[in-house]
């Protein structure tokens, strides 16, 4: 089994200005802008860019648009191919975008992707918070919708009842999730089909962590979760979250059973979970997605909190910043 | 030892395992069920927890060919069952623009062929797992998949073992070319009806007991597939035949499309005999309840079988004999529902309103019921007047009546003087039977404002009624009842105290409530639709005149069709179980088609609302739209409007949806 390669450069800022932001040549950004974090770092990014390209993946059809177009994949290779420097928008982007960049990206032979982030002042707070009986619980956030376990082509893996497999889920405040993999799955047997769940601790916020974990103990209690399937990583970071998973992976991955990840949490997680992904696939012990691709609701949070730049080496050596880049605080 | 409290917590090999014979109460329509006769697809339709993959588990090769099967049922070889279900999310990814439609259909095609085989050949070492059938049967050792390879120019190697390998390498190669596809690693495609046919063929020349056995494939989850699957499988359904039969199941409302690829359709009746799962046992589901309960008991705990009417033996045979003993012997239904009675007991509503005059917190919120009322009025009578310990139910519903102001106090008090002396009563006469009409609804009217868990949601009957013939949410209330349990107090048979049972109900629906949310694509719609009509008729039900007690559905003008969006919804509703639908019982407009909408009896627990079906609400198309896809504000205002309280300090539990 391989070992980790990627290397990772993370700078972040409670603001930030058109200044410290490293120029790029393509710049990928979501359809949707749905709250004001995504509002306000299309504003900013905008000017930054050589060029900007809307991405769109369609669970229903499987197709990626790209700047409304069908043909996706092969789209943003040619837009790739020549290029030298990408960001990914990955506040208005899903799973499937970002992981259909990153592929193009290391298939194009990239030296390495910027990725940015922006984590919200809070989360819309969706639950019957009045609840005159007191039986919802006031927890309840309704972030995202129509959720739909659906294979994405190059990380899918086909699953039988006798299937062995280890399953990772990176949880976020929605148990709902998790509830419904297991019911498409047909609550597997864990004798043969193990899992972790993966809680973002420290959270984005003091506190937040108690949203995932009172939302949750059911789920995992009835599941047959024990302490020794919960793992935690820092909610903000891509980097832990994909050394996590080649942790796990070098703990539970084989050649007989299927690593499967569905990261139904943070962007952060989600991002380390596309990360991994792409570096083992088509390895021995194989791995696949596992993912609902849902659709953001509006004014799913309010504000802006902290801005997060990544700049991920997809080879090595390292490519030497870009003159205009920002000297990066983490160099991993 | 299993203790009381664990007996319907599934274990592991209950949940798990696909030879479901030892724990299979055979139900009570299956002598109705043409699945071993069948000449023509089977269309199995039920909602999440009808019990439907359960059943088809029963008729697949590992129960049918189990060892735990009587060795002198199995002469001889038939009927096979191989069970299929799709893995969704991988055969959803068979779309796209990577590849032309086509492939993906071959795709999909070899999938199904080298899974179904891999079924084809468990199933032979099911037949053959005892050393009795060995003999009578066996040869598995001499079997020869060779000539295959000459057929379809893919290696299948020679023994039963080599084949199942080989069928497992195409699955991986097909991942892996699906993965990363390069030119060159495209796989050689298996077509079902080819390939399987021909591996049948084989069989049947190799295996002499296979010669006029018919293989049944059962593909679940069919609603979840692509349009284009859903025709390729239509296809199969409709021209099944020979010793290779197709046949689906699936939740209501699961197909997509009727056509197969060549556009053919397919009709109910001429092609496909349609079985609704929740219509059959809805029919017979009380005592059928009944049964699994106590075989559970019995099962798990044997020592209790002398104190309980039924034979665990009996509930496994299929034979007519066995199944007509259950259906039609008064005696034994009569002595099955005692006994269930006595396990989750319950109180008459004349108990519940005696409770209510004997427990201070309740009968302080009568009181004020009767206060509010006499209010309305001028007179000197008081709450007093109305409270009266030899008359609870007429007191209770006095309650109500003093709110409607149909009546005056001095009226109803006279009423209430007359039924005191055995007269003939407006509380007690059959045409405006006051007690008969209201007394349910005002009793769950003041345990809900008390806060207090109502008996009425206690009981087996309750029980029955709550879980509208859905077995999973049956023995879900009986596990949450039988864990309250107190181990100490068990003599004989264990018993369910009435208020503990009224809690687990009311637990229950919120568990079930929030499993809407992952019902599907439109989960988090459906959770707002129920929160929506949940709210409206828990207000409903908490107004202290209950002028239309116990409303629990609504009708719908069926004047013109209904938009899109709003049939996609329904539908999805449906499909999950969160409404029923059903012909209006009683017509109010006449000339005006509507249709009812039952909100599934499950969640009334947590709605305190009634879940017996009494009242509906008419609703419109648009009202309808709010609470699917509303904004929160808009839901809000519409709940305000329907239970009169625009501008009354209600705190709703509504939620925001998308």
């Amino acid at each position: 089994m391989r070992e980790p390669k990627l290397r990772f450069e993370s700078q972040e800022y409670a603001d930030i200005t058109q200044a410290q932001l490293p120029a790029c040549e393509l710049l990928f950004q979501g359809t949707d802008i749905v709250d004001d974090r995504g509002a306000a770092v299309t504003a900013l990014l905008a000017s930054s860019a050589g060029t900007v390209v809307k991405l769109e993946y369609v669970p229903g059809s499987s197709q990626l648009l790209v700047g409304g177009k069908v043909n996706g994949k092969r789209l943003l290779q040619d837009m790739i191919k020549g290029v030298r420097n990408i960001r990914i928008e990955a506040t208005t982007l899903g799973m499937a975008e970002i992981i259909r960049v990153l592929q193009a990206a290391d298939e194009e032979g990239l030296n390495y992707v910027d990725i940015v982030y922006v984590e919200p002042e809070s989360y819309a707070h969706q639950g019957p918070v009045f609840s005159e009986s007191g039986l919802l619980p006031h927890r309840d956030f309704s972030l995202t919708s129509n959720h739909q376990f659906k294979g994405l082509t190059g990380f899918s893996h086909e699953y039988q009842e006798s299937t062995r497999a280890h399953h990772v889920f990176f949880l976020g405040f929605e148990p709902w999730r998790v509830e419904h993999a297991f019911e498409q799955r047909d609550n597997p047997d864990p004798k043969i089909y193990t899992r972790t769940a993966v809680i973002g601790v420290p959270a984005f916020t003091p506190g937040w962590e108690n949203n995932v974990f009172a939302s949750h103990t059911e789920t995992l209690q009835t599941k047959g979760f024990t302490a020794g399937d919960i793992r935690y990583c820092c909610a903000n970071s891509a980097r832990e979250a994909y050394l996590l998973l080649w942790d796990l992976w070098h703990m539970k991955g084989d050649g007989e059973q299927v690593f499967f990840v569905s990261p139904l949490g943070t962007k952060p997680h989600t991002i380390g979970a596309a990360l991994f992904l792409l570096e083992t696939r088509g390895q021995d012990a194989t791995t696949a997605l596992y993912y609902d691709h849902p659709k953001r609701n509006s004014n799913r949070s309010k504000r802006v909190r902290k801005w997060h730049l990544w700049r991920v080496h997809l080879r090595q050596p390292p490519a030497q910043p870009a003159s205009a880049a920002p000297s990066m605080v983490t160099v991993i | 030892m299993t203790e009381v409290q664990d007996l319907f917590r599934r274990n592991r090999a209950e949940e798990f395992s696909r030879d479901v014979f030892a724990d299979f109460v055979v139900p009570p329509f299956f002598g109705r069920l043409p699945i071993r006769t069948q000449t023509k697809a089977l269309v199995i339709e039920g909602g999440r927890g009808c019990g439907k993959t359960t059943l088809l588990n029963y008729f697949c090769h590992p129960t049918m060919f189990s060892p735990k099967q009587p060795e002198a049922s199995i002469r001889e070889v038939s009927y096979v069952g191989l069970y299929y279900r799709a893995d969704t999310n991988f055969l959803a990814g068979l779309q796209g623009d990577e590849h032309p439609d086509k492939v993906y259909l071959n795709a999909f095609k070899h999938s199904l062929s080298y899974n179904i085989a891999m079924e084809l050949a468990e199933s032979l070492e099911s037949i053959n797992c005892t050393d009795e059938r060995r003999d009578k049967f066996g040869r598995l050792e001499s079997l020869d998949f060779s000539e295959l390879e000459e057929m379809f120019g893919i290696s299948f190697g020679r023994t039963l073992a080599d084949f199942k390998k080989s069928l497992e390498r195409l699955k991986t190669r097909l991942a892996m070319w699906l993965n990363n596809p390069k030119p060159g690693n495209t796989p050689d495609f298996l077509t079902p009806e080819i390939f399987l046919t021909q591996v049948i063929r084989l069989l049947q020349v190799q295996l002499p007991y296979l010669a006029d056995v018919r293989f049944a494939v059962f593909i679940d989850e069919y609603e979840n597939l692509l349009e284009y699957q859903q025709q390729y499988i239509n296809g199969l359904l409709k021209h099944g035949r020979g010793a290779l039969l197709f046949n689906i199941a699936m939740k209501h409302n699961g197909f997509l499309t009727r056509r197969t690829l060549t556009n053919e359709s397919l009709q109910q009746i001429h092609d496909f005999i349609l079985i609704d799962l929740e219509h059959e046992q809805e029919k017979g589901f009380e005592l059928f309840a009944a049964e699994v309960m106590l075989f559970k008991l019995v099962e798990g705990i044997a020592a209790l079988g002398a104190h309980v009417p039924i034979d665990p033996a009996l509930l496994r045979r299929t034979d007519d004999e066995s199944l007509r003993i259950r259906c039609e012997d008064a005696q034994y239904r009569k002595q099955v529902l005692n006994c269930a009675e006595r396990l989750l007991p319950k109180m008459t509503e004349r108990e519940v309103a005696v409770q209510v005059l004997a427990n201070k917190k309740l009968r302080t919120r009568l009181a004020e019921n009767i206060a509010d009322g006499l209010k309305k009025f001028s007179t000197s009578l008081t709450v007093e007047d109305f409270i009266r310990d030899d008359m609870p139910e007429a007191s209770v519903v006095s309650g109500c009546l003093l709110n409607r102001r149909r009546e005056t106090p001095e009226a109803i008090l006279e009423e209430m003087e007359k039924l005191k002396l055995g007269e003939l009563t407006k509380f007690g006469r059959k045409s405006s039977d006051w007690t008969q009409n209201n007394l349910f609804g005002a009793l769950l009217q003041i345990y809900a404002v008390a806060r207090v868990p109502c008996p009425l949601y206690a009981g087996f009957d309750s029980f029955v009624l709550i879980s509208k013939g859905n077995l999973r949410h049956f023995l879900e209330l009986t596990r949450r009842a039988f864990e309250t349990i107190d181990r100490k107090t068990i003599k004989d048979l264990p018993q369910v105290d009435v208020e503990a049972q009224a809690e687990v109900v009311r637990q229950a629906a919120y568990a079930f409530l929030n499993e809407v949310r992952g019902a599907g694509t439109a989960g988090n719609q459906l959770y707002g639709m129920v929160l929506t009509l949940g709210a409206i008729f828990r207000q409903k039900q908490r107004a202290v005149e209950q002028s239309e007690p116990e409303i629990n559905h609504f009708s719908v003008s069926r004047g013109a069709e209904f938009s899109e969006a709003l049939a996609r919804f329904l539908a999805e509703a449906i499909k999950w179980s969160v409404l029923f639908d059903e012909p209006e019982t009683k017509e109010k407009n006449p000339g005006v088609p509507t249709r009812d909408y039952i909100l599934n009896p499950i969640f009334a627990g947590h709605f305190q609302i009634s879940f017996r079906k009494r009242r509906a609400i008419p609703l419109t198309e648009q009202e309808l739209m709010i609470m699917f896809a509303g904004k929160l504000e808009d839901k809000d205002r519409m709940v305000r409007t329907k239970v009169g309280a625009l501008n009354a300090n209600l705190s709703l539990e509504l939620d925001l949806g998308p």
